[in-house]
């Protein structure tokens, strides 16, 4: 943008070239910013964690095809669909899966929202299956059995009372005296919703003290409401990570999809159900009874949204797919037998007929997510036209004798560039923007509004140049006015880390507000139970939920101690021998292979303490006999530790380093040893910047997400055994998060509630440490 | 130059040479510090007297890259000898340097630190005792037998000083090694400091580096004249700077430079 | 003055035996820093260590030679050789009819399922390739070596061993004979594993890749240094070199410091209520993830950038005030220039973090399962380290050596940007 400068004006070339680049990238970005949120050319899927491995696969064969690879998001089958409803048009799903058919209620969400054209498809059978590990005996259950397992509220003698099953034995004389304990999918899932109708429901009904009740609402919610002592397990949306917990625990039982039980026919065994085994095909012929169908919705208006659409569904119905010898088969769906599977794809294909509008579909994307970048391509042309203009006029208007201008001439020309430039991105970014929340259907005129933005932001950024270059003349001090304007935008720069602090506090205390208005905050800061299932739909019905945060703070806190245990004496202990022991050479080669643990990413060391340091631990107690949760604390605090090691070692050496070497030769002067020196003055003198940098550390444990994401647990017990599993604050706020997109559920909100409460902790903890340090620092200045 | 008897002296250097890395920062130094006098070492910045001062109880040892030569011995035993043990030397050698540096500890357990370290007190209130008698020896118990657990750094510059001296005269050293005490200390002070000395004189051998002469003049009995690394001259405070030999201290003395 | 006579001197105790255990104690307190560097280093050792024993195997592969009677019956059924039908034929068919030929004693559907599962899913494309640039092929019978299933392959690289019952492997005893039938033909082989480099996300380790991350990890750096760095930069020097002293530079100090210190997945619960709650931006692009690290990198990149503008002697501004300089051109000419390889390390180095950081991303989308490689920040994406806990996650087998090599490619790249900044501040900086 800026041409070749003679040596006289190359003293002007540092502020516009900054500038340039500043503004470049902005209006970069800018121009992003509509395409992004324009055409979508892959088709987005949402929905169950049952059907998201089929999907995933047909995804695949789909894009082997030619097509743009569809993207997949497990999120259950009611966030899902809540997403998939939440209107038409490229910002919502085309797909939702689901493992139970669409409720009346979302049907009318969706119309609400204008999805009227919904098409259900169905692909397939899945069946609900209690497994449990390889390691204990065949266990043949009934439906009975799981009711009075896990219900809330069961017939006692006549009366329903709080579930006082501890045994299996208890429930039925005939089985083991195992303690119960069922590890199930949360409310979101579509597996729980078929295990509450298939078994609970169906189980209920048979007790005479049910059948009495007349309200059909508070026969439902006795009949589904699972209890919340422990026995029923919420384990998350991630089915792989219950196989994973069965194998490592005998006695318990796990409520999952048939295609889980087939993936993991080594580790796993199916409980017969009043005498039928779940195989295959048992499911088919309808013997096994706890079998649910397995669906697609798609949303038809979205057949010229994104193309593809119907293509994929086709490929998803296809013989090759989801036939009874389909690839789907081998990951573990149960096919529909195959005359069926005939009549399901053939009124699916004639619902949803492959268009040969495809072309059309990608051709209006191209051009449409052109516009913006043609729009701020002709603006920066625009501009540097200015910034030539002025230059030019500002050598003519002194004939060539610079030295008679007050300012150089490219401060002219920046003078001029900006006069055109700033008006044009004002008028673009306003033009995004109105574009961008346009009611009605986005595609439809996009091109025209484009191209009404475009001329808007010439004309802004022509009239701008116009009125700027007038003022060009040997006296104008174009300098002092580029100068303003840069220092304008340095101060709004620097003042965008407050914006941020602000929008941070503002969203998390706007959502918390939320969560507060329905769960009080006294039981959110001492509530001393968190079992975050509450029914998020109205016409389901789930637990009371409870969000007492104090066990999940607890379960922080635990983790947080075993990481200090673990690093503050090792980083203290590195710091003094590397700053005081070692030779000049030793501590050039070991100081930055230390600060090396604090660069790797901690996936990385999440994944090293889910798969090398818990097993060894586990390993470890097991051979003396302890019982090791395979989620411990204590592998995640360990890990943790090992991270927060450089951040202890580089603080603490920092301010010995600060202590004055008079302190440490007024020891050695007393014919101290170097230990003792160290011990008794040199460590006390630094006491108060340790301390600061050890609350920094302890800020930063509590915050790392990753580590314990992988490692830790979900379950939220109040314990100090390290050997247990236990949950933490940012675990639960990405499993609330994460797969569950709601933004009115007390469940989601609470992530809210829990960030705040984070943010708050770790800012109290940063400021007085960040005092101390300073304080300390000048103690010594 | 005029030795003392051995039987007098309590330290001998003999060609005391130092290097820092690569640079010679003293040259063949002879000198012998009688016992229970003080010795006043002067010259102008750089000279070596510093150097010197930290060599006597191997504080040089700290640095990197010190190399010290030729012979120190204290009662006849070479101080640099592989055998003898540096932690042993220091409780013999005490050291009070030139800013106050009280550990940032209370006034107490900055003087119970050294007893403390080499078992001196087998009971609290022998322990008690010895920092009661360093701090009276100090003339500092009065100022602050009310606030002993109060912090050290809390205390006046001079005071902070006195509790430096404390500190060194709890271990009970066999010679006391003073690097201008009073060069960060206002004159009141600084007369306490010197008036201190005086009376420390009589229990132990003290060794002090100063640059000013006035303060040579008045608080020592014998007095090293250093230039340029090189010691040039040493002798009764009196005959230094009175008579001086060597043109260069008569030059100093007087003004011409330094 | 007190009466010094009426008290013996004490002397400090300087006995043999005492000595030595003060001696003793000061070798301990040495041990115990020696070993405590040890143990730190140690951990660096493991871990790296068994990330890439773990990972090494991924980056090669078990192939299977089949030779395919390439049928026109089944490739182009109605005779057109068109595109379309080439592309749309049922290679994989083709490839599980090579097999049951291979082993005509295979009868039972069960049987033939275990035999077909020798084989990747994928393994038709190979020969969809090979007969769409070639179709006069048809017809012919040609040997193809087509990738094995993920389970074969770990049990060649011998992670599944063969002396475990049968029950508990995830091979049964029939594939494992197959298998050893194929390879006593020479019809197995290992070669390196380009499709680990050069595909996207998939649901069959075998046919998996770390690119289609990479790339998204390269436009989300792309658009938080875009973001970080000028705007980094432009509040330095407003704090460093113009701020006035007073309340609310204050108050931005401050500020700057604790956002520095804030957890990550704070930035992420910001990015999902603003970006993508207020503003609606897309889900999953690698533009909202950049925008989130851009905020978080932020601080580190004002904080780096003070510093060296801090280290540039006030001569030098003085000298440029001397001859007439405006303040503004002080700073641009003359600071700026001399404090930029102190940015750029400052620079290099958060970003370094941004890009190991997973957690923010976690909150905006970016753990979908994305297929395609990125051609674009706003493409859908996922990162590289998003992608190590997609894949730590799944329970095959094979997804453990995926994800260590995944960490390692990952690390691959921080240690290169690392080495830059070491490079930059070696060779740039000056020291006044």
């Amino acid at each position: 943008m800026l041409p070749a400068q003679s040596a006289r004006n190359r003293a002007g070339l540092g502020l516009p070239s900054i500038s340039a680049v500043v503004f470049g990238a902005v209006l970069a970005l800018g121009a992003l910013l509509p395409q992004a949120a324009a055409a979508r050319e892959q088709l987005h899927i949402v929905g169950s964690s049952t059907v998201y491995p089929f999907a995933t696969a047909v995804a695949e064969h789909f894009a082997q095809e030619g097509f743009k690879a569809p993207v997949v998001e497990s999120t259950g089958t009611g966030g899902g669909l809540k997403l998939f409803c939440g209107g038409v048009g490229e910002g919502f799903p085309d797909i939702a899966n689901a493992s139970r058919p669409i409720k009346e209620g979302e049907v009318e969400a969706c119309k609400q929202n204008g999805v009227t054209d919904i098409v259900e498809v169905e692909i397939g059978y899945d069946g609900i299956v209690l497994a449990a590990g390889k390691g204990g005996a065949p266990r043949a259950l009934t439906v009975r059995d799981l009711y009075l397992a896990l219900a809330k509220e069961v017939p006692v003698n006549g009366v329903l009372l709080a579930n006082p099953y501890k045994l299996w034995s208890e429930v039925n004389p005939g089985l083991p005296a195992d303690r119960i304990e069922v590890l199930g999918p949360p409310p979101t899932s579509g597996t729980r919703d078929a295990f509450l109708e298939l078994v609970m429901d169906k189980a209920c009904h048979t007790f005479p003290e049910i059948a009495a009740l007349t309200d059909e609402k508070v026969k439902k919610a006795k009949c589904q409401t699972l209890r919340e002592d422990g026995a029923y397990i919420d384990a998350g949306e991630n089915d792989n990570l219950i196989v994973q917990k069965l194998a490592a625990n005998p006695v318990a039982f796990g409520i999952l999809g048939y295609s889980f039980l087939a993936d993991n026919q080594d580790m796993l065994q199916g409980s017969a159900m009043d005498g039928v085994t779940p195989t295959e095909d048992n499911i088919i012929n309808g013997s096994y009874e706890v079998a649910r169908k397995l669906y697609l919705y798609v949303k038809k208006q979205h057949s010229d949204v994104v193309p593809g659409l119907a293509e994929f569904v086709a490929e998803f119905m296809s013989e090759k797919a989801s036939g009874t010898q389909g690839y789907l088969t081998d990951k573990g769906m149960v096919p529909m037998p195959e005359a069926e599977h005939a009549a399901v794809s053939t009124a699916v294909l004639a619902a949803l007929p492959i268009a040969s509008s495809l072309g059309a579909v990608l051709d209006l994307g191209a051009t449409s997510a052109l516009l913006p970048w043609i729009a701020g391509g002709l603006l920066l042309l625009l501009s540097s036209v200015g910034f030539q203009l002025g230059r030019r006029r500002a050598f003519a208007s002194v004939r060539g004798a610079t030295r008679q201008l007050h300012s150089l001439p490219s401060y002219h020309g920046v003078y001029v560039g900006l006069g055109a430039f700033l008006p044009g991105a004002l008028a673009l970014l306003l033009g995004a923007v109105t574009a961008h929340y346009l009611p009605g259907d986005p595609k439809a005129g996009h091109d025209v509004i484009w191209a009404a933005i475009a001329a808007a932001t010439l004309g802004a950024a022509a009239i701008g140049l116009a009125w700027a270059q007038r003022h060009v003349s040997a006296n104008f001090r174009a300098r002092n006015a580029v100068e303003k304007m840069t220092m304008i935008l340095l101060v709004v720069c620097s003042l965008l880390s407050i914006l941020t602090t602000v929008g941070i506090v503002l969203s998390l205390v706007f959502e918390a507000m939320r969560f507060f208005a329905q769960v009080s905050p006294l039981e959110f800061l001492f509530g001393l139970q968190w079992s975050p299932q509450m029914a998020i739909r109205a016409d389901q019905v789930g637990q009371s939920g409870a969000f007492g945060a104090i066990p999940v703070f607890a379960g922080t806190i635990l983790i947080t101690i075993i990481a200090m245990i673990v690093a503050v004496p090792v980083g203290l202990m590195s710091a003094i021998y590397l700053s005081d022991y070692a030779s000049r050479k030793t501590r050039a080669w070991a100081k930055p292979l230390i600060e090396i643990l604090a660069g790797i990413p901690t996936v990385v060391y999440g994944f090293f303490a889910a798969l090398t340091v818990a097993p060894l631990i586990r390993g470890m107690g097991a051979s003396v006999g302890l019982d090791v949760a395979s989620e411990s604390a204590l592998a995640a605090g360990l890990v943790m530790g090992v991270m927060i090691i450089p951040f202890i070692s580089s603080l603490s050496d920092d301010v010995m380093n600060a202590v004055p070497q008079a302190m440490r030769d007024g020891s050695f002067a007393l014919g101290a040893t170097k230990s003792e020196t160290i011990r008794q003055v040199v460590v006390p003198a630094a006491l108060p910047g340790i301390m600061g940098g050890v609350l920094l550390a302890v800020s930063r444990a509590i915050g790392e997400t990753m580590i314990v994401v992988m490692a830790a647990g979900l379950t939220a017990n109040l314990t100090a055994n390290p050997l247990e599993a236990v949950t933490t604050v940012t675990v639960q706020i990405v499993t609330l998060l994460v797969g569950d997109q709601e933004f009115d559920s007390p469940k989601t909100l609470a992530a809210f509630a829990l960030g705040l409460a984070l943010f708050v902790v770790t800012l109290i903890l940063n400021i007085v440490a960040l005092r101390i340090v300073k304080k300390y620092r000048e103690q010594y200045e | 130059m005029n030795a003392i008897s051995p039987s007098l002296a309590k330290m001998h250097g003999r060609k005391v040479t130092v290097h820092y890395g690569p640079k010679q920062a003293l040259f063949d130094v002879d000198l012998d510090v009688p016992e229970r006098m003080v010795t006043a070492l002067i010259g102008p910045s750089g000279c070596g007297k510093s150097t010197f001062l930290r060599c006597l109880n191997r504080m040089n040892d700290v640095i990197d890259g010190c190399k010290v030569g030729g012979e120190i011995t204290l009662d006849g035993q070479d101080i640099y000898d592989q055998k003898l043990d540096v932690v042993m030397l220091r409780a013999r050698i005490g050291m009070v340097f030139q800013k106050p540096n009280p550990f940032p500890k209370s006034i107490y357990d900055n003087v119970a630190y050294g007893p403390r370290i080499h078992g001196m007190a087998g009971t609290k209130g022998e322990l008690d005792e010895i920092v009661r008698s360093s701090l009276e020896k100090a003339g500092l118990w009065n100022e602050v037998k009310e606030r002993l657990d109060q912090p050290g750094t809390g205390l006046s510059g001079g005071q902070q000083q006195r509790l430096c001296i404390a500190r060194a005269i709890a271990v009970s050293p066999e010679v006391i090694l003073m690097d201008e005490p009073c060069s960060a200390l206002d004159p009141i002070a600084t007369a306490k400091i010197e008036e201190l000395i005086d009376e420390l004189r009589e229990n132990f051998t003290i060794v002090i580096v100063t640059h000013s002469m006035q303060q040579a003049a008045r608080v020592s009995q014998k007095t090293a004249f250093f230039h340029l690394g090189h010691l040039i001259e040493w002798g009764d405070t009196e005959q230094i700077f009175t008579s001086p030999k060597d043109e260069r201290t008569q030059g100093y003395i007087t003004g011409r430079f330094g | 003055m007190s009466d010094t006579s009426t008290q013996g001197i004490r002397r400090p105790d300087l006995s043999d035996g005492r000595i030595r255990r003060r001696y003793a104690a000061e070798r301990r307190f040495r041990f115990y820093g020696m070993f405590a560097v040890g143990l730190a280093i140690a951990m660096l050792a493991v871990l790296l260590v068994s990330v890439c024993s773990k990972g090494y195997s991924a980056f090669y592969r078990t192939e299977i030679g089949l030779d395919v009677v390439l049928d026109p019956a089944v490739i182009t059924p109605d005779g057109k050789k068109d595109a379309d039908t080439l592309a749309n034929a049922d290679y994989q068919g083709l490839v599980k009819d090579t097999l049951k030929n291979a082993f005509p004693e295979v009868t039972s559907r069960a049987d033939r399922k275990l035999l077909y599962a020798l084989v990747s899913n994928g393994a038709g494309d190979t020969i969809r390739q090979a007969v769409l640039s070639d179709p006069s092929v048809i017809g012919s019978t040609k040997r193809f070596w087509v990738v094995a299933a993920d389970d074969i392959d770990m049990l060649k690289k011998g992670f599944i061993k063969r002396d475990v019952a049968e029950a508990e492997r995830v091979v049964p005893d029939s594939q494992i004979s197959w298998f050893d039938k194929l390879a006593a033909n020479n019809q197995i082989k290992t070669t390196f594993n380009s499709t680990f480099l050069s595909a996207g996300d998939s649901r069959e380790p075998e046919q998996a890749g770390v690119l289609g991350a990479l790339m998204g990890s390269i436009f989300t750096m792309l658009v938080t240094v875009l973001l970080a760095l000028p705007l980094g930069v432009m509040s330095a020097i407003y704090l460093e070199e113009f701020a006035p002293k007073n309340r609310l530079t204050e108050i931005i100090e401050v500020n700057i410091n604790n956002l520095a210190a804030v957890p990550s997945i704070v930035f992420g619960l910001l990015g999902l209520a603003v970006l993508l709650g207020v503003f609606g931006l897309p889900r999953s692009a690698p533009l909202v993830g950049g925008m989130v690290l851009a905020l978080m990198t932020l601080p580190t990149i004002i904080i780096a950038t003070r510093a060296a503008l801090k280290a540039v002697p006030p001569s030098i501004r003085e000298a440029a005030y001397g001859i007439g300089a405006s303040s503004l051109q002080v700073v641009t000419h003359h600071v700026l220039p001399l404090a930029t390889p102190g940015i750029m390390t400052g620079a290099i180095i958060g970003l370094a973090r941004a890009l190991g950081e997973s957690a923010p991303l976690l909150m905006i989308g970016m753990v979908a399962f994305i297929v395609d490689v990125p051609h674009g920040p706003t493409d859908p994406a996922t990162v590289l380290p998003v992608q190590i806990y997609l894949w730590a996650d799944s329970p095959e087998r094979a997804f453990v050596e995926k994800t260590s090599a995944g960490i390692m490619v990952l690390l691959a790249f921080l240690i290169s940007m690392n080495a830059i900044a070491i490079f930059v501040r070696r060779r740039f900086e000056r020291r006044w």
